[in-house]
């Protein structure tokens, strides 16, 4: 049997099939399903970042109607509880509503329903919620202090966890340094903000005896399995639907305290209850991300060959740990991915997520990644900077070489292919930097006066862990591990293909590049293709669309759940037309043999309805099921190269971006439209994280940041033209060669912006070293000449590093 | 995010506006193009008993020409008429630059000069422009009319000193004169976002006008600023920000003790008269040909 790969099929820049209804307005959103006898629901949320509930009066409210407090809701939802499996991880409880205490402000404490939205806000203004405050910490390093007070009271500090190790012979290899240098860096809070905010519409079915919750998610099984044992009812009595999910990017990862309420609540009464989450509500209640704060220190050789590196990773993870990730993520994430693609093999890290009155910390596009990426890229450049190297010399000097793969990381992870050295060769040339260094030594007389524009290039190389499987989860203590997803392909009787797929695709247009794979082994036209997704009652059993995997992880079992089926087409075919089954191929929706060809109709119509026709041996019916994963389970390794040109406005502090360019690998293309687009809206997010997106708080922890006057998105007006190129080189661990690549666009930005920056102020003596690098920050550094080794204003002088033992 | 239970009015005529506010001055609030309006709804900042609509009166949104050769624009024109030129203009191509920079398209297409100068941000464009042009508004209640000065209209952070009977109608402006040129800058964190800082420069001959946004709760005359630049004094940046400092003082700003914000309100004046100067030159330069 063989198959023709044809213009439709992997590679082939096929338009997406799900952008026909999203461009005529005909997608269906959560806020879209309006059931019969729908009630809409409204939480009241916390308007102190730490206290002790000492009552909630409801103002005549009826309770178990109008409203529902933690006390109505006793016996009917259990609190999420998402400890790491670890020894030294602190036990916490997550309220799905406050219970005892309040954490963070937009905590929520009450629910109030209604027969709209409005009138139940109106409801919300009668609860009298008496909270007695207690004091607040929003300092991580602060919270660390014996005196701090605690988040969880019943904890010996304010630590989640704190890890640490030392791999190879730091000290040893520090004493060959030529140079040796500490920065501190700091990546601010911010987080995922979707288009569509977060939401779900809960019924209960009685003819099935079943809780279906309509939710905007990216997991829809996992839900299924988080809430489960939180209603104390069995799987089967749960069905989870995402319909269209307008964005996710890792937000819609986790099991939302507001859904558990909504489900619980929607268990008991007889009409379904629907939250819509506002944007106030998405700023001060989703989960946010990042919130790093590093030391670094780096022994280098006096030709930029980086011996050892140290790295103490402070996380402030919020008040709860999210379920499933743990509050340990971020910082552990990081630990792994601060020795990036380079060549190092001694490596010391201390790892410490500490607890603070704000929202907890959840997945975003990146995940830990980005803040990993920005210190060894940035420390990468300050190295060049100290030994009057261009930086990417620095970079070329200690890049992993393509005869080194597969390379097992300092940190154990095995990098499988690549040519990493090339993505830095090209970004250079195609950003035409010896161009760029002509302009400044033309535009910039006086380098070392402030004022003026300055123009800079910069860099960042980094590889993306994705598709991670088994190992890797598992060695992360979650307490659930994600190590493979589901496809049921199917043929009806009329010969038509539907791929039911566990993953969740919400903007990926994994509708059309799974259709693209079964394309290419059924040989039907993709656009003929019905791919199911994300409705637990209908798919078997999947983890989700996050960590890039669901091209990998699907796309494997798209790709082998079609092969058993098309090994069986051909078997029935070629009973059909009384040749072998070795002679026949699939290509265009027929079955070709030697001497004429069936159509799948055909083939399909003797599986299900003549099963007369079918060869000896050959059972009836035309569908198989493919668990997949890949054959090494710490992932599969996308890099990229970005290049970024900023002038920055000394007067002002603004910068404003000239020109971005990504070389970028990520194995096998299935769909290059999708791929680009990809790249360019996580490039988007990068820029975003990079200059404007950031959650400040004051000292009693009120929020600063709770509408778009305040928290500021990227723009057109912000994001230049973003230039691609690919590279290709397959992965020798995946189906195809495909690797993942959703979230690497959003990776590298700050790193690569906070270089070029750095570059333009080179005269000057001044780094960028704290994203986003707003204009007063980034003013006040050049106007008082901040020292580069400075500590960023997150970390303060007075504070002592955490101690961590290994 | 949701208002809570208001009754909606939608006036046809003025007349009909002006009855409705006096019914109930207080509990209502006046509805243009929305795009401050809705959101503090939305938010429950206000919650009116009435919300008035005003948008759809014909007298409203035209524009007529004065006497005196400029320009009187219904209250309820919109930034996108003044940025597409559908509305003449008599400032010599000030006002559409102003309006090209306020907010997104979307909201230029509803929001309203009117509506912006009555709402009175510091931060938005319009309140400094207008102070600076010397423009003033009409405001009519249901007894009577007057004329305000846009200098004098904002009385402090999103206050003015129109009554609760009164709605703002109209917007006259003058024709800048012939050998008048003017500058602008706005310095914002992106496109589209209200100004960290915003200032209009016009020179004419040897008189100068300098007015800066964002720096207090009304818009600033930066007298100091304004009489070097009269005399005719050659003033570099760190003058003008040496300058514009002594005016934040003066007038009690709070950026006055903020360095950066200080300097960035220093940096747009110098650029907004740096922006006058280039078409003052450029102006001489297309009289050369």
């Amino acid at each position: 049997m063989e198959t023709i790969a044809t213009p439709r099929g992997v590679g082939a820049r096929v338009q997406r099939k799900e952008d026909r209804r999203h461009l005529h307005g005909r997608g269906q959103f959560v806020a879209d399903i309006a059931l019969p006898g729908m009630r809409d629901a409204a939480f009241l949320r916390s308007s102190l970042a730490h206290g002790r509930i000492s009552s909630v009066n409801g103002g005549g409210l009826v309770h178990g109607r109008d409203l529902w407090t933690a006390e109505d809701l006793e016996g009917l939802v259990r609190p999420i509880v998402c400890d790491a499996r670890h020894p030294a991880f602190q036990h916490s409880e997550y309220p799905v509503l406050a219970t005892g205490k309040v954490r963070f402000v937009g905590e929520p404490i009450s629910m109030a329903v209604a027969d709209s939205r409005a009138q139940a806000e109106d409801l919300l203004a009668r609860i009298d919620a008496r909270i007695e405050p207690l004091p607040v910490v929003t300092d991580p390093l602060a919270a660390l202090e014996p005196e701090s007070p605690k988040v969880h009271e019943d904890w010996p500090d304010n630590r989640f966890i704190a890890t640490g190790a030392d791999l190879g012979d730091v000290d040893g290899a520090a004493t060959e340094a030529a140079v040796s240098i500490t920065r501190y860096y700091q990546m601010s809070r911010h987080s995922g903000i979707p288009m569509e905010t977060r939401g779900c519409v809960a019924h209960y079915d009685q003819r099935l005896d079943e809780l279906v919750i309509y939710m905007s998610t990216q997991t829809p099984h996992l839900i299924r399995t988080a809430l489960a044992p939180l209603l104390n009812i069995a799987e089967n009595r749960i069905r989870v639907v995402a319909p269209d999910v307008g964005g996710g990017f890792g937000i819609k990862c986790n099991l939302d305290p507001e859904v558990a309420v909504v489900a619980a609540v929607a268990m008991r009464v007889g009409y379904p209850v629907r939250w819509i989450e506002d944007r106030y509500e998405h700023m001060v209640g989703a989960a946010h991300a990042r919130d790093h704060r590093y030391r670094v220190t780096a022994h280098a050789s006096a030709t930029g060959e980086l011996l050892a590196v140290e790295a103490d990773i402070l996380v402030d993870v919020g008040a709860y740990s999210v379920w499933p990730w743990t509050a340990a993520m971020e910082a552990g994430m990081s630990s792994g991915m601060i020795p990036g693609p380079y060549r190092l093999r001694n490596y010391r890290f201390t790892a410490t997520s500490v607890a603070t009155n704000k929202p907890p910390l959840g997945p975003y596009r990146g995940v830990a990644r980005p803040g990993a990426c920005f210190a060894i890229e940035r420390t990468i450049d300050e190295v060049a900077i100290a030994l009057g190297m261009e930086p990417y010399q620095v970079r070329l000097a200690n890049l992993i070489e393509p005869d080194q793969f597969p390379y097992t990381s300092v940190t154990g992870r095995i990098y499988d292919s690549g040519d990493y050295p090339e993505s830095v060769r090209r970004a250079v040339r195609l950003i035409d930097h010896d161009r760029i260094r002509a302009r400044q030594r033309a535009e910039h007389p006086d380098p070392d006066r402030p004022g003026g524009l300055r123009i800079g290039v910069g860099y960042a190389t980094f590889t993306e862990q994705t598709a991670h499987s088994t190992a890797e989860w598992a060695q992360r203590g979650l307490p659930v591990v994600f190590g493979f997803e589901q496809v049921r392909a199917s043929i009806d009787p009329s010969g038509a293909v539907t791929l039911f797929a566990g993953i969740q695709s919400h903007g990926q247009g994994l509708e059309t590049s799974l259709a693209q794979i079964a394309h290419d082994v059924l040989g039907v036209d993709p656009d003929s293709v019905s791919v199911r997704h994300g409705d637990t009652g209908t798919s078997p059993y999947g983890i989700g669309t996050f960590a890039s995997r669901s091209m990998v992880m699907a796309g494997g079992a798209t790709h082998g759940a079609c092969t058993e089926l098309a090994d069986k087409i051909a078997a029935i075919a070629a009973g059909l037309m009384g040749c072998r089954k070795d002679q026949v191929r699939l290509a265009g929706g027929k079955v070709e043999g030697p001497e004429g060809a069936v159509t799948l109709a055909q083939v399909a119509e003797a599986a299900y309805l003549r099963a007369d026709l079918l060869p000896q041996g050959v059972t009836p019916v035309l569908e198989s099921r493919c668990a997949y994963q890949p054959t090494v389970e710490t992932g599969t390794y996308s890099y990229a190269t970005h290049a970024a040109v900023v002038q920055v406005d000394t007067d002002t502090g603004q910068v404003a971006l000239l020109d971005y360019l990504v070389v970028e690998d990520c194995g096998r293309i299935v769909n290059p439209l999708i791929v680009d687009g990809q790249v360019h809206g996580g490039v988007a997010q990068g820029i975003g994280s990079a200059l404007l997106e950031e959650f400040t708080y004051d000292q009693d922890g009120q929020p600063k940041e709770t509408t778009f006057m305040d928290y500021l998105m990227p723009g057109s007006g912000e994001v230049p033209n973003i230039r691609v190129e690919h590279m290709e080189t397959l992965s020798p661990f995946t189906v195809l060669g495909i690797k993942g690549m959703g979230e690497g666009g959003a990776i590298a930005p700050p790193a690569a912006v906070a270089n070029a920056v750095t570059d333009a102020l080179r005269g000057l003596d001044v780094a960028a070293n704290q994203t986003p690098i707003t204009p007063a920050r980034l003013w006040r550094a050049v106007h008082s000449r901040t020292p580069r080794d400075s500590r960023t204003e997150g970390i303060r002088e007075s504070a002592g590093w955490p101690e961590v033992h290994r | 995010m949701k208002p809570p239970e208001f009754r909606y009015r939608r006036a046809e005529s003025l007349p009909e506006a002006l009855e409705v506010l006096a019914a109930d001055p207080d509990g209502t609030k006046v509805l243009a193009g929305g795009q401050s309006l809705m959101p503090v709804l939305g938010m429950r900042l206000a919650e009116p008993e009435v919300v008035l609509d005003i948008s759809r009166i014909a007298d409203l949104t035209s524009a007529a020409a004065t006497v005196d050769g400029g320009m009187c624009y219904g209250a309820c024109t919109v930034h996108a008429d003044v940025e597409d030129g559908r509305v003449p203009d008599v400032t010599n191509g000030l006002l559409p630059t102003v309006a090209a920079g306020i907010g997104y398209r979307a909201i230029r297409n509803r929001g309203t000069i009117g509506g912006s100068l009555a709402h009175a941000d510091p931060s938005a464009e319009w309140p400094v422009v207008m102070a600076a042009l010397d423009a003033t508004v009409v405001a009519r209640s249901a007894t009577g009319s007057r004329e305000i000065t846009c200098a004098a209209l904002a009385d402090g952070y999103f206050t003015t000193v129109l009554e609760a009977t009164e709605i703002l109608t109209e917007i006259r402006v003058r024709p800048v004169p012939t050998g008048l040129t003017w500058g602008f800058c706005k310095i914002a964190r992106k496109v589209g976002e209200f100004a960290e800082s915003v200032a209009v420069t016009a020179i004419d001959g040897g008189t100068a006008r300098v007015w800066l946004g964002g720096a207090a709760g009304t818009p600033l005359h930066l007298a100091t600023v304004e009489s070097a630049l009269s005399e005719g004094a050659r003033l570099s940046q760190p003058d003008v920000v040496r300058l514009v400092a002594a005016d934040l003082v003066a007038a009690e700003s709070s950026d006055a003790d903020d360095e950066y914000r200080r300097h960035l309100h220093g940096v747009s004046c110098w650029r907004s008269m740096r922006d006058a100067m280039e078409r003052t030159a450029n102006g001489a330069a297309k009289e050369a040909l």
